[in-house]
């Protein structure tokens, strides 16, 4: 059973962090050979394309992996204050909300894949139809929602009841991706 | 009730349950759209996917980046001895140390949580060797971590611009001027604050300490020069000058000062992925927002009401002024920049601001709640690194609060601290 719940977690951590950060540096090899080549008087006119889709992958790759662990900014003051019935349903909140809105975008993605494959669109420099971009949509709506459940398991408390201050390992950067697990 | 007016009250009452604010704003907006219009709620995933399919916010993980790297590659102390160098021989010297290294780690890092985190450490502690009240020293190092937010390469500066669709190249350089103009007034105040309490006494210049640490710290200190002038010169845009400057850095950090091993690199791009994806999220959730807000015609209502309540554009800018300091006390930045940036910018623009100033004011206006509690995580992080009360931190720092508020609001007065430089660079008509 702990064998299986260790596969569950490495996998969704795998597949959301790991294709985020090889997008990420996808993004930096290709902005570079945008600027060597423009630099050397060869420009490559589909790099520009080509950023900006592995960006959009990134980012929604990004988001889903954050919610593993538990990243997306939150104002917490207010429940970390709340005693008895409200500190209660913290948990179920934050889920069951989260939980909907990956179900509404992951259908909606659906919807919007399948206009891409009808209407025929296709990336104006590259060869490669919209629908391959616009597949992550449900795709990290799926991984966000998997993500959502492994966090449940393994930072129920980070989830519940934020520690005062910012773990002392998250403190770069904290103010831009505002993992503000903070009370008064 | 007004469909604008539905969405924040949802938005709001979400948030304060604790619902990660981009979720709220989405849920919020899809309520609204089946409640209100006649528009199928697919409108949400459309709003989403076009709003990151945009080659200016590609600048966004790329800085992230550099900051990540220069923060890893451990350059604050370096920076710190050259800044007590230049500076430390003056009265009230480790004051003025602090503000000179987070005005340099700014350039670097773009971070104001990495400021406080790295230098901000090493400075409280020096700051308290030399005689300054610990309340003192933390309230100085949180209030001089906000330059961060303004000096380029600040990752706020380029995320305003990406909404606003100005350029970000020249935004950033606007930002400069009014950084450098945010540090002198902290000078200035620590000047005459450590000359009354008698503080830090000024002891002997030595040119040799300045040389010898410069050269150690130079090869960080060049970041920003390669990013301004890159940009500043036309040579790159800004994502591609960001691009450039993480290679830099890359190979200062793992190859000259050997502070992070190849095998760290592909940790700090999955951290770099999920930090901007976690930061974009709201920018892609804001959109719904954003277009319900057009559709009610919500800027044009604000325009009526900024038009009569100002006589001008200082004055309407000091009315968004107050506004926004009230704002940043309850909502982080960039949450803050994504829902008012396109309710605030067309009704600045009609009564006349320029666009270039009204930006960096909002920016620096929003830093004010980083170090403002409920939601001020650098208060909250000057607390931990100080091992110190919340209460007691925000005590030391009322008075460098109010230097910077005072700062602020005298960038609102003189629009030209932010549009002399970038008309003089010939940058900004």
């Amino acid at each position: 059973m702990r064998l299986h719940r260790l596969t569950f977690g490495r996998a969704v951590e795998l597949v959301a962090d790991g294709a985020a950060g090889a997008a990420c540096g996808g993004i930096l090899l290709i902005v570079l050979m945008q600027v060597a080549g423009r630099l050397l008087g060869r420009p490559l006119p589909w790099t520009e394309e080509a950023v900006r889709f592995l960006f959009v992958w990134m980012v929604f790759l990004g988001l889903a992996a954050g919610f593993r662990t538990v990243e997306s900014a939150r104002v917490v003051v207010f429940m970390a204050m709340a005693r008895g019935f409200f500190r209660h349903i913290a948990v179920p909140i934050y889920v069951g909300s989260s939980v909907l809105f990956f179900l509404i975008t992951g259908w909606t993605g659906i919807t919007l894949v399948r206009q891409q494959i009808m209407m025929h669109e296709t990336a104006a420099t590259l060869p490669l139809p919209m629908w391959t971009i616009g597949l992550v949509m449900p795709v990290s709506s799926v991984i966000a929602i998997l993500a959502i459940i492994e966090s449940l398991r393994t930072r129920r408390s980070l989830i519940a009841l934020p520690e005062p201050g910012i773990p002392a390992g998250e403190l770069a950067h904290a103010d831009v991706n505002m993992t503000a697990r903070t009370q008064p | 009730m007004s469909m604008s007016l539905f969405l924040l009250i949802i938005f709001f009452a979400m948030s304060m349950l604790g619902v990660p604010l981009a979720v709220a704003l989405g849920l919020a907006g899809v309520a609204t759209l089946l409640l209100f219009t006649p528009m199928p709620f697919d409108l949400l995933t459309q709003t989403m996917f076009s709003s990151m399919n945009s080659f200016l916010l590609v600048a966004v993980p790329l800085f992230i980046l550099v900051g990540a790297v220069m923060e890893r590659g451990r350059v604050a102390e370096r920076i710190f001895d050259f800044a007590e160098a230049m500076v430390g021989w003056l009265p009230g010297g480790l004051g003025h140390v602090n503000v000179i290294s987070s005005v340099i780690f700014s350039g670097v890092s773009g971070s104001s949580v990495a400021d406080i985190a790295s230098v901000g450490a090493i400075e409280i502690k020096a700051m308290e060797r030399h005689g300054f009240p610990k309340g003192y020293a933390v309230g100085m190092t949180l209030c001089t971590a906000t330059l961060s937010s303004i000096i380029p390469p600040s990752i706020l500066v380029v995320i305003a611009g990406s909404i606003a669709s100005v350029s970000i190249g020249t935004l950033l350089v606007a930002g400069l001027v009014p950084g450098l103009f945010i540090a002198f007034a902290f000078m200035v105040f620590n000047h005459f604050y450590s000359v009354h309490y008698g503080y830090n006494p000024p002891s002997p210049f030595v040119l040799r300490t300045v040389i010898v640490t410069g050269l150690s710290a130079i090869l960080p200190m060049l970041t920003p020069v390669i990013l301004v002038a890159g940009i500043a010169s036309g040579v790159f845009t800004p994502t591609e000058a960001a691009a450039v400057a993480v290679v830099y850095v890359m190979v200062l950090s793992i190859l000259v000062y050997r502070t992070i091993p190849l095998a760290e690199v592909p940790e700090i791009l999955i951290s770099t992925a999920r930090i901007s994806g976690t930061i974009l999220f709201i920018a892609a959730t804001s959109q719904l927002a954003a277009w319900i807000f057009a559709f009610e015609g919500l800027p044009d209502k604000v325009a009526v009401l900024l038009d009569a309540v100002s006589v001008g554009p200082i004055s309407g800018l000091l009315v968004i002024f107050v506004f926004l300091l009230i704002i940043g006390i309850f909502m982080e930045a960039i949450p803050a920049m994504f829902i008012l940036i396109p309710v605030l910018l067309p009704p600045a623009l009609s009564l006349g601001i320029d666009p270039m100033h009204f930006l960096v004011v909002m920016v620096m206006t929003l830093t004010l709640g980083l170090v403002t509690p409920p939601v001020g995580v650098c208060l909250f992080a000057a607390a931990q690194v100080a091992n110190m009360r919340v209460e007691d931190v925000i005590r030391g720092s009322l008075a460098p609060m109010a230097v910077l508020t005072l700062a602020i609001f005298l960038l609102v007065l003189f629009p030209v601290l932010t549009l002399g430089p970038i008309r003089l660079m010939g940058l900004y008509p």
